[in-house]
């Protein structure tokens, strides 16, 4: 680590000169005090190991909440040049494809749902799968799971778990283009099979949220939020289904390479050009697990949505779905030419700014929402994309890992951190001891110091910070 | 790596997001269902637990860390696919490979005391023998 060279290029910005092997630079957006540990941590080395793809252009680019992960940081972007031999890593989108984050606001505000919050939170807790192996809300046959994989939040809107404004408030309409169900191994199948509808474990979980205060009223009217409203926001992604892909093709690109005659400095890196037959697979099962995660995280939503209407007798509405876990065809302009890219995000999200021709038109006008996924019992917070944001329009997607699960667990008294929860009035459901000791807030990074710099950097700007009064966790 | 005394063993160790094992035993099997006990122990409370059925595999690889690697992935599978979660292991020699067999409890049955294994990487993979006799240690992503 300490051969890792980094120099303060501006606000929230810090530069890694090119070295040995790296086609670009790297780029660190963070704080001083955000930076990772360098006795502890190979993030920053990862950077470093990005900056060195085949294609790769720009800068290796790393998010304030940046740790270290599996060949790329998490909190790293990296765009490569497909009509220049730029490659396409699964390390680069990681194991979770298209995790992501969900956030719906329900027509109540927190001092009305104030007596009914622990009835809520029994209903959901009895209502939504969590932890480990199977169980799903919506039991799929395989065929029914291959129109998932091609359809993605549209399947379940079709079949009664949605409303049509749903897809409208989802990245890409909630269906991804381009997936193909054949390219899903039968291992990745079985897997899936039964966890449609499911939060999973670890840093996943359901948080029924207030909006604690805003930052920007125009934006959050628009996006359909105000002070004290009451939110559900979920975190899952892709389940085992994800994971399989994942772990399927970096075994098919790890063989290839030599093939292409790429080297990687990490194993976990394996890639291939995004133009070849390897590669053009990966991005269609890619696709086909993003579209699975966003049908999982529909049917969650309305999951929650029923329960609202039973408890609280109110509506609830989609504000955003939105991946942090992606690989995506884009055009940007490099050098004063436009180009076609392939942005890997890992750990990091998109953040397009107003007027985009992406973005849905009654979003157009104030930028794509950003959902933040902030630790238990802190906050989340949502964002926007700005004009001129770096790294390809990314942003960051969370707080980061600083303490590993083993020493968060030995440091933190589970029953106490629940014990503090609820004297703080957080309702907390349905996770161990350890667990809860795992995502204590002290495992991560401050999520307001990382919005802070993210913003500082010019990658986005707040609209709303939000506090947990309820916790599901996965 | 550090190897206590005893002539087979696993602990889990830090990692900053995920778990990572380590197992040790006198061949390379017993270190392999080590590893697999390691696993299924950081995430299961699986004391008391009843196996109620039973997998077999032949798992093949063309190295032993990559076989280290099959033989848990076939456990993830079996967690995600059946919801089952191996409480007894016995793994052989075969041919380019191992054949092991699987004890199963249902996973639902057993309390939960971690985050559950997803996939298992590359980082940091280490399977050898020394002269305590094998070792390896994996990092499994939760």
């Amino acid at each position: 680590m300490a051969d890792v060279e980094l120099v303060p290029d501006g606000a929230f910005r810090f530069r890694i000169p090119r070295g040995e092997g790296m086609r670009v630079p790297g780029v660190v957006f963070a704080s001083a005090e955000l930076l990772p540990d360098v006795a502890g941590d190979q993030a920053l080395q990862q950077v470093v190991n990005v900056a060195t793809l085949p294609g790769i252009v720009g800068a290796s680019y790393a998010m304030p909440d940046v740790h270290w992960g599996y060949g790329f940081p998490i909190g790293g972007v990296a765009a490569t040049e497909p009509d220049a031999g730029g490659v396409i890593s699964p390390g680069g989108v990681g194991f979770d494809i298209s995790c992501g984050v969900r956030l719906l606001a329900a027509h109540c505000g927190s001092e009305a749902l104030a007596p009914r919050l622990r009835q809520l939170m029994d209903v959901l807790s009895a209502r939504v799968p969590r932890g480990p192996g199977r169980g799903g809300i919506w039991t799929l046959r395989r065929a029914e799971l291959g129109e998932v994989l091609t359809g993605g939040a549209r399947y379940p809107v079709e079949h009664g778990r949605g409303v049509a404004r749903d897809l409208v408030r989802c990245e890409d309409g909630g269906v991804l283009a381009g997936a193909a169900a054949d390219e899903v191994s039968e291992r990745a199948v079985d897997r899936g099979l039964g966890q449609v509808g499911s939060l999973g474990s670890g840093n996943h979980f359901l948080e029924v949220q207030k909006v604690q205060k805003v930052y920007d009223e125009r934006a959050a009217q628009v996006m359909g939020l105000g002070e004290g409203q009451v939110c559900v926001m979920i975190h899952c992604g892709s389940r085992g289904l994800g994971h399989q892909i994942c772990t399927d093709h970096v075994r098919t690109m790890d063989r290839a390479m030599d093939r292409y005659g790429i080297r990687v400095p990490d194993r976990q890196l394996a890639c291939v050009p995004a133009d070849s037959a390897e590669g053009r697979s990966y991005l269609a099962a890619m696709a086909a697990a993003a579209n699975y995660a966003r049908a999982n995280r529909q049917v969650l939503g309305d999951t929650a949505r029923r329960a609202f209407a039973e408890v609280m007798g109110c509506p609830v509405d989609l504000v955003y779905d939105i991946s942090h876990n992606m690989a995506k065809t884009e055009t940007h302009t490099v050098d004063g030419r436009e180009r076609r890219l392939c942005v890997h995000r890992k750990g990091a999200t998109r953040a397009l700014p107003a007027r985009h021709p992406e973005l849905p038109d009654d979003l157009a006008a104030v930028g794509q929402p950003v959902l933040i996924p902030g630790t238990m019992g802190t906050a989340s917070y949502v964002l926007a994309g700005v004009e001129g944001g770096g790294a390809w329009h990314s942003t960051c997607h969370g707080a980061g890992r600083v303490r590993s699960r083993h020493r968060a667990a030995r440091e933190v008294d589970g029953r106490r951190l629940r014990e503090d929860l609820e004297d703080a009035g957080v309702v907390v459901r349905g996770s161990s001891a350890r667990g809860l000791a795992e995502e204590a807030p002290l495992a991560y990074k401050d999520i307001d110091a990382v919005v802070r710099a993210s913003e500082g950097a010019g990658l986005c700007r707040r609209v709303a910070r939000l506090v947990p009064l309820g916790v599901l966790k996965g | 790596m550090y190897l206590p005394p005893e002539s087979a063993g696993r602990r889990s160790v830090p990692h900053t997001a995920d778990l990572r094992v380590e197992a040790w035993g006198p061949t390379r099997e017993e270190c392999l269902e080590q590893a697999v006990h390691g696993v299924c122990e950081s995430f299961l409370d699986l004391r008391g637990a009843q196996a109620v059925g039973r997998r077999e595999a032949a798992v093949l690889a063309g190295s032993d860390e990559e076989l280290l690697v099959a033989l848990l992935e076939e456990v993830v599978y079996w967690l995600d696919a059946e919801g089952e979660v191996p409480v007894g292991v016995e793994v052989a020699p075969v041919d380019r490979g191992v054949h092991a067999v699987l004890r199963m409890a249902d996973a639902r049955s057993c309390p939960v005391v971690g985050a559950s294994p997803k996939a298992v990487t590359w980082h940091g993979l280490e399977f050898g023998r020394g002269p305590a006799g094998w070792r390896c240690a994996v990092t499994v992503d939760v």
